[in-house]
């Protein structure tokens, strides 16, 4: 082939060089090599923080500025302007701010009882953007001086959201559990099957590694199962949508409907530790509320969930009532019965000080005493 | 005008369009990938080496900025530049038919090849396939737009001078002998 000795001059007269990109491919094999085997930590990490921490706030200033322009294009100018049009516009751009403040003030609130359901320690953040393609990630305006570390839970109102990924001082990469390098512990709430949760190229979620034995229904409501303790029990993701068996026969494969659609959440909780180890038995007037917000997100599948949940919700009330009240009870019988002890011994131990007494009293040694005290003692 | 210096005003300009303008322009979670301008630049108008240096460094670039594997767009910016440098040889990168084709060509190529790098790193490859005619043949042909128009723009001021090609040799035999002496000498 002409031209490919190295540093060879090309048809113009210039030096090839060719020899310099197949070096750098050999470099770029070995980079995802290494990225792969250090799962993005060490130098890489270090490296992609610097380079986030310069390009995000370009693309502060660049959304900032691209802002104006958009509501330019939205808004209605004609020629002619009367006072009173004006004054509607202003009063229509006031009204729509009012609502949007009473949706957001909603969801918070929602989001506040969602964590005192679950009784999460917790911090809000906003979604400043997403990404969507080949990799599903969100950026979300807490970092480390918030206190948000990698490998903490977020939700959103609605359910579970992702797993923060990396951090910079004021922001955090959260990535979304329909990412297809996302998995999380997961179960099917009726049958308590296990199973593990993947998200996939597509933004579909698919539940794996669910025994074939259990059975599993169209439409079932899928927890997470608190396994791996990346995110608590009980934590809604989504109902299921078709069964199929995977090749080797032994497991079902899920395919799960997200309870609210992930990628345009706006809102969301960072989870900065539990307070209760996992608590599973849930508030159902709080999670009647939580319920009646989804609805405005998904209205289908409110009534699927809202059953599901609450049947889950009150037969785990039950039981932890039950199991509540024979704790008291055998609380009370051990406390009787220690109260019981404890007359008997006093009465037998007045009665042994008195023929102790008596017998030192007739008694030349101490002995018999001795004795009475031993078996004051016993 | 001077080439490295409208080299580096391209690489600058399309970084910070990258970091800002992009995610801002994004259509149905498909945003442009406006560091591949640099890099069909420098590979049609400098050559295999220059254009790899570039192709790698952007793709780079673009790895460290999204989250994916560190790499993956490194490597097939670095092939785009290679076919793009040794394919820049025998075509006349001066028309625009030419460069229509090659920014079509190349960012369909390193989209594609960007998804099926991202599926070999990842453990799962759900969806992958409906994923690479979902997500990136649209990105391309989004990102195709752009480098086509900066392309010709840059065409306008790069002009014939230092262009690596038979059809511009051709031009400049006559009026710039003593820069191609080699060439001449063959010709003759």
């Amino acid at each position: 082939m002409p031209g490919l000795s190295f540093g060879s001059q090309s048809q113009n007269g210039r030096p090839s060089f060719w020899w310099i990109p197949i070096v750098l491919i050999v470099i770029s094999v070995m980079l995802i090599t290494l990225c792969v085997r250090l799962e993005g930590g060490g130098p890489f990490a270090v490296a992609r923080g610097v380079v986030h921490t310069v390009t995000k706030p370009i693309e502060s200033v660049c959304s900032a500025i691209s802002a104006p322009f958009h509501s330019i294009g939205k808004s209605s100018n004609s020629a002619e302007v009367a006072k009173l049009e004006q004054e509607n516009r202003q009063l229509r751009t006031l009204v729509a701010e009012l609502e949007e403040y009473r949706q957001q003030d909603q969801r918070l609130t929602t989001m506040s009882q969602f964590s005192d359901i679950y009784g999460l320690e917790s911090i809000s953040g906003e979604v400043l953007s997403t990404s969507s393609g080949w990799d599903r990630t969100a950026t979300v305006n807490r970092g480390s001086a918030d206190g948000v570390r990698v490998g903490m839970g977020v939700m959103s109102s609605c359910g579970l959201y992702g797993m923060v990924e990396s951090v910079t001082s004021n922001t955090c990469v959260v990535r979304l559990i329909n990412d297809a390098n996302a998995s999380v512990s997961a179960m099917v709430q009726n049958s308590r099957a296990h199973g593990i949760m993947h998200g996939a190229y597509d933004g579909t979620l698919t539940l794996e590694y669910v025994p074939i034995e259990k059975a599993v229904g169209e439409g079932d409501v899928v927890i997470t199962s608190g396994s791996g303790g990346s995110y608590p029990r009980g934590i809604l993701i989504g109902t299921v949508r078709t069964i199929e068996t995977d090749s080797s026969k032994l497991y079902h494969r899920i395919t799960v409907d997200p309870i609210y659609s992930i990628d345009s959440c706006e809102e969301v909780l960072i989870l900065t530790g539990a307070q209760s180890e996992t608590s599973t038995v849930l508030d159902e007037s709080l999670l009647q509320t939580v319920i009646n917000s989804a609805n405005t997100v998904r209205p289908g599948t409110v009534g699927v969930i809202a059953t599901a949940l609450l049947n889950g919700t009150t037969s785990r009330s039950k039981q932890a009532a039950e199991a509540e009240r024979a704790r008291q009870e055998a609380e009370k019988k051990a406390a009787e019965e220690a109260a019981a002890k404890a007359r008997s011994n006093q009465g037998s131990s007045s009665a042994s000080n008195n023929s102790g007494e008596s017998q030192s009293n007739n008694s030349d040694a101490g002995n018999s005493g001795s004795e009475g005290g031993r078996t004051n003692n016993e | 005008m001077n080439k490295p210096l409208i080299y580096l005003i391209v690489f600058v300009l399309c970084f910070l369009l990258q970091a800002g303008l992009s995610p801002a322009i994004a259509i149905a979670g498909c945003a442009p990938n406006f560091l591949i301008i640099p890099v069909l630049l420098v590979a049609l108008r400098s050559g295999v080496g220059a254009g790899g240096v570039s192709g790698f460094f952007c793709g780079l670039l673009y790895d460290l900025m999204g989250n994916g594997t560190i790499g993956c767009m490194a490597l097939v910016l670095t092939i785009t530049a290679l076919a793009v440098g040794f394919l820049a040889r025998g075509i006349d990168i001066t028309s625009p038919v030419t460069v229509i084709i090659v920014a079509l060509v190349s960012s369909v190529f390193s989209e594609v090849g960007y998804g099926i790098a991202v599926m070999l790193t990842s453990a799962d490859a759900v969806g992958g396939m409906g994923a690479i005619f979902a997500h990136s043949l649209p990105t391309s042909l989004y990102s195709a737009v752009f480098a086509i128009a900066a392309l010709l723009v840059c065409g306008l001021f790069l002009g014939y001078e230092g262009a690596a090609t038979g059809a511009e040799l051709g031009k400049q035999i006559g009026g710039r002998a003593t820069k191609m002496p080699r060439m001449k000498s063959r010709l003759k």
